[in-house]
C-alpha cells in the first residue's frame, strides 16, 4: 500500500512547516520575510492536510487543516482560514465529532464577522446533523437549527429556514415539547399557504400541528382543526383532514378498532413515515390506556 | 405484506425466511419469539461491541449477550421512536434504534442482512399500530381494489409533484438571490471603472477625466432608456420637485429643488443656484431611507465624498423614476421597503396546453371508463359484480385530479419564471466577464 508513505512524507511536511512558523518567530522582530515563512507554512500544512487524507488518517487531517487556519487568521486573511477550518471540520467528521463541531464554530465565527449569514447557517446545520447522527444530542441539534434558520430568514432565504424550522418541530414533537412544535408548524403553514408552489404542501403542516394537539387534548385538537379548516380552506378536503375527523371520533368513542381502521386504510395509499407512525402510536396508547392499561406490552 | 403476518403469527415456529437465521427454541418457552438474528450490540460506556443475540418479541426488541446471556437491551416496541440504517464509522453497516428519551441502540454486524432485519423490525413496529388490538390478528386481510390502488398510485405521484414544487421554490429563491448578487456586483464594477479613469488621467491634471479620456462608453442596456428622453424637452429633465437639501451634515438643511434629468441628478438651492450635478455614471448609489428621504453619493479618490440628503413630500413619486433610472445603483432601507411590494407581481399568464389537456384526463375516471383491453376481459369478467370504482373513489381521484393540474400549472409559471431569471443571469456574467477583463487590462496598462 502506497498510503504509509503518504504518511510518512505528511509528518515530514508538518515537522517542517513547525519548522517555518517557528523561524518566523524569531525572524519577525528583525526583518521582514517572516509573513511569506508563514505562508510557506500555511501551504505545507495544507499539502501535508490532504496526504493525510489520502492516508485516510483523518484526525491528523484535522489538525493539519486546523494549523493552517490558525496561520491563515495570522495572516489576517480570514476567508481562507474560515475555510480551511471547515476542511479541518470535515476531516475530524469521520473521527472524532466533538473536535469536528468546534472547527466548524471557528469557521461560524468568522464567517458570521464577516457578514456571510448563509454560509454560516449551512455549516449550523451541518453541526445540527453531527449532534443528530454522531452524538445522539438532539437538544443540541435543536439550538443548531434554530440558529441556522435565523441566519436564513435575516437572508431573506426563506424556504432554507423553514426547511430547519420543520426539523426543529419534528424533533421537538418527538421529545414531547409539543407546544413549540404547533407553533412552528401553523407558522410554516400560514407562510405556505399563499404561496402558489408551496400550498399544496401546506395541508402536511396543519396535519402535523393538529396531530400535535391530539396528542395534548382531544378537545384542544378539534379546535385547532376548525381553525385551519377557516384558515386553509382547501384542507377539508384532504386526505389528511378526514384521517383526522375520524381519529377524533374513534377517540372520543374510545374505540380503538375504529382508530386502526382509519390509521390502516390511509397508510394503505400512501405510506405513513416513521415520525407520523410514533405520533399515531402515542395516540393510540392514550385510547388504550383506559382499557387494558399496560398489560398489553407484557 | 399484512398476510405475511398473519402467516406468521399463526405458525412462528416455521422460518418463512430461511435467508434469516433460525428461531432460538430456547427462547419459545415463555414469550413466542418471532425472531433472532445473530448480531453484536454497542456498549457506549465501555466503548465496545459484544457478540450476542437480537430478539423480535410481538412486542418488544431484546439482546442477549452469548456469553452470560445476560439481557443488556429490553426494550417495548411502543417506545420506539424511530429505526435508522446507519453506518459506524462510516464503514461498518448497522441498524440504529432510537427510544423514547433518546436513548439510541446500535445494533452491529447483523448476520443475514441488514435490510431484512430492518425491514422486519420495521414491519412490526409498524403493525403496532396498523393492526386491531388484542390477540384476533386472523383477519381476511381485504383485497385492495382497483380503486384504492389507482387512489394510492395518485397520491404518491402527488406527494412527489408537490417535493418537486418544494424543491423548484428553493431553486426560484436561490437564483433571486444570485441575481440580486449579479446586480450589486456590476454597480460595485461600475465605481471601479470610474475610479479607474480617474487613475488613468495623471494626477496633476486638475479637470475632469471626461476632457482626458475617451467618453464612457455608453452600455447597451441603457439605450432603451436613453431613447426615451425625447419628450423630456431639450435638457432631458424629466422630473423637478421641491427639496429640502442638507450636505453631509444634517444641521445645515435648506430648501432647494432636486431635478432628475435623462443623463444625472442636479440640485439647485432656492435661488436657482446649481449646488452640484451628478453625471448619470458618477453617481455611485442611492439610498432610500423612507419614502420622503433619500441620500445621494459620488465617491472621489482623495477627496471626501460628495453626499446630498434630500427630503422631499413628492418624493414618493420620483422615487419610481429613479428605480427606472439607476436600477441598480438605487437601495431601498428597511423602512423604504414597502416600496417594492408593489412591483413584486410577476407575470401570471400561462399556457393553456394543460387545460385542454386535463378535462380528458378527468372524464376517464368519471366515466368509470378503464381500460379494458382484450386481455383484461376475463378478469373483468370476475369482477363484474362490484363496481370498478366505487363513488368515494371516483371522488376521491378527481379530487386528486384537479390538484395534480393545479400544481403542475403552478410549476409551469415557476420553471417559466426561472428560465427568464436564467436568462437574465447570463446575460449579466458575460456583462460583469467583459468589464472584469477590461479592468484587468486597464489595470496592467496602469502599474
Amino acid at each position: 500500500m502506497d498510503n504509509a508513505g503518504k504518511e510518512r512524507e505528511a509528518v515530514q511536511l508538518m515537522a517542517e512547516a513547525e519548522k517555518r512558523v517557528k523561524a518566523s518567530h524569531s525572524f519577525l522582530r528583525g526583518l521582514f520575510g517572516g509573513n511569506t515563512r508563514i505562508e510557506e507554512a500555511c501551504e505545507m500544512y495544507t499539502r501535508a492536510a490532504n496526504m493525510f487524507k489520502m492516508a485516510k488518517n483523518w484526525s491528523a487531517a484535522g489538525n493539519a487543516f486546523c494549523q493552517a487556519a490558525k496561520l491563515h487568521m495570522q495572516l489576517q486573511s480570514k476567508h481562507d482560514s474560515a475555510t480551511s477550518f471547515v476542511d479541518a471540520g470535515n476531516a475530524y467528521k469521520k473521527a472524532d465529532p466533538q473536535e469536528a463541531i468546534n472547527c466548524l464554530n471557528a469557521a461560524i465565527d468568522i464567517y458570521t464577522d464577516m457578514g456571510r449569514f448563509t454560509i454560516a447557517a449551512k455549516h449550523h446545520i451541518t453541526i445540527a446533523e453531527i449532534y443528530e447522527t454522531e452524538l445522539v444530542d438532539i437538544e443540541k441539534a435543536i439550538a443548531h437549527y434554530e440558529q441556522s434558520a435565523d441566519y436564513y430568514k435575516g437572508e431573506e432565504s426563506n424556504s432554507s429556514a423553514n426547511k430547519c424550522l420543520l426539523k426543529v418541530a419534528a424533533y421537538a414533537a418527538q421529545l414531547e415539547q409539543y407546544q413549540k412544535a404547533i407553533e412552528i408548524y401553523e407558522q410554516v403553514g400560514a407562510n405556505t399557504m399563499d404561496n402558489p408552489l408551496l400550498k399544496y404542501s401546506a395541508k402536511d403542516y396543519f396535519f402535523k400541528a393538529a396531530l400535535c394537539h391530539f396528542i395534548v387534548d382531544e378537545l384542544n385538537a378539534k379546535l385547532a382543526l376548525e381553525k385551519y379548516e377557516e384558515m386553509f380552506p382547501a384542507f377539508t378536503d384532504s386526505r389528511e383532514c378526514k384521517l383526522l375527523k375520524k381519529l377524533l371520533e374513534a377517540h372520543e368513542e374510545q374505540n380503538s378498532e375504529a382508530y386502526t381502521e382509519a390509521v390502516k386504510e390511509f397508510d394503505s395509499i400512501s405510506r405513513l413515515d416513521q415520525w407520523l407512525t410514533t405520533m399515531l402510536l402515542r395516540i393510540k396508547k392514550s385510547i388504550q390506556g383506559d382499557g387494558e392499561g399496560d398489560g398489553d406490552l407484557k | 405484506m399484512p398476510l405475511v403476518v398473519v402467516l406468521l403469527r399463526a405458525c412462528p415456529e416455521q422460518t418463512l425466511w430461511p435467508w434469516c437465521g433460525t428461531v432460538d427454541p430456547g427462547q419459545m418457552s415463555g414469550d413466542v419469539c418471532i425472531y433472532s438474528w445473530p448480531c453484536s450490540y454497542y456498549l457506549d460506556l465501555e466503548k465496545r461491541w459484544v457478540p450476542g443475540k437480537l430478539s423480535l418479541l410481538p412486542c418488544s426488541l431484546k439482546f442477549t449477550t452469548d456469553r452470560a446471556g445476560e439481557v443488556l437491551v429490553g426494550l417495548p416496541l411502543s417506545s420506539i421512536v424511530e429505526i435508522r440504517k446507519e453506518a459506524s464509522h462510516f464503514i461498518f453497516s448497522a441498524i440504529t434504534v432510537l427510544e423514547k428519551g433518546h436513548l439510541k441502540h446500535w445494533f452491529g454486524s447483523l448476520r443475514p442482512s441488514r435490510n431484512a432485519v430492518f425491514n422486519i423490525i420495521e414491519h412490526f413496529w409498524r403493525e403496532l399500530l396498523l393492526s386491531p388490538p388484542g390477540a384476533a390478528a386472523e383477519v381476511t386481510p381485504s383485497p385492495t381494489t382497483r380503486g384504492q390502488e389507482l387512489t394510492g398510485l395518485m397520491a404518491s405521484s402527488q406527494r412527489r409533484l408537490e417535493d418537486t414544487a418544494k424543491v423548484l421554490h428553493h431553486q426560484g429563491e436561490q437564483l433571486d438571490s444570485v441575481m440580486k448578487d449579479l446586480e450589486k456586483m456590476d454597480s460595485d464594477l461600475d465605481v471601479a471603472d470610474r475610479l479607474l479613469t480617474e487613475l488613468e488621467s495623471p494626477s496633476w491634471w486638475p479637470f475632469s477625466s471626461k476632457l482626458w479620456k475617451t467618453p464612457v462608453e455608453v452600455k447597451p442596456r441603457e439605450s432603451t432608456s436613453m431613447a426615451g428622453s425625447e419628450p423630456f424637452g431639450k435638457e432631458g429633465v424629466v422630473a423637478k420637485i421641491p427639496a429640502i437639501i442638507s450636505q453631509r451634515t444634517e444641521f445645515h438643511v435648506k430648501p432647494g429643488r432636486l431635478t432628475i434629468l435623462v443623463s444625472g441628478l442636479e440640485i439647485h438651492d432656492s435661488s436657482s443656484l446649481l449646488l452640484h450635478r451628478f453625471e448619470r455614471e458618477d453617481l455611485d448609489d442611492i439610498k432610500v431611507h423612507s419614502p420622503y428621504e433619500i441620500s445621494i453619493r459620488q465617491r472621489f479618490i482623495g477627496r471626501p465624498d460628495v453626499a446630498y440628503r434630500v427630503i422631499s413630500a413628492k418624493m414618493p413619486e420620483v422615487i419610481p423614476l429613479l428605480e427606472v433610472q439607476f436600477n441598480k445603483k438605487i437601495e431601498l432601507l428597511q423602512e423604504a421597503s414597502v416600496l417594492r411590494s408593489t412591483g413584486a407581481s410577476s407575470s401570471t399568464e400561462r399556457s393553456w396546453s394543460f387545460w385542454h389537456a386535463a378535462p380528458r384526463l378527468r372524464g376517464c375516471t368519471t366515466q368509470r371508463e378503464l381500460p379494458a383491453g382484450g386481455q383484461e376481459g376475463g378478469q373483468l369478467q370476475l369482477q363484474r359484480d362490484q363496481p370498478l370504482l366505487s363513488e368515494r373513489e371516483t371522488q376521491e381521484l378527481t379530487q386528486i385530479l384537479t390538484k395534480l393540474k393545479g400544481l403542475a400549472l403552478d410549476t409551469e409559471t415557476e420553471l417559466e419564471r426561472q428560465d427568464e431569471a436564467l436568462g437574465g443571469i447570463t446575460a449579466a456574467v458575460d456583462r460583469a466577464t467583459l468589464t472584469v477583463d477590461k479592468h484587468n487590462r486597464r489595470m496592467k496598462r496602469l502599474t
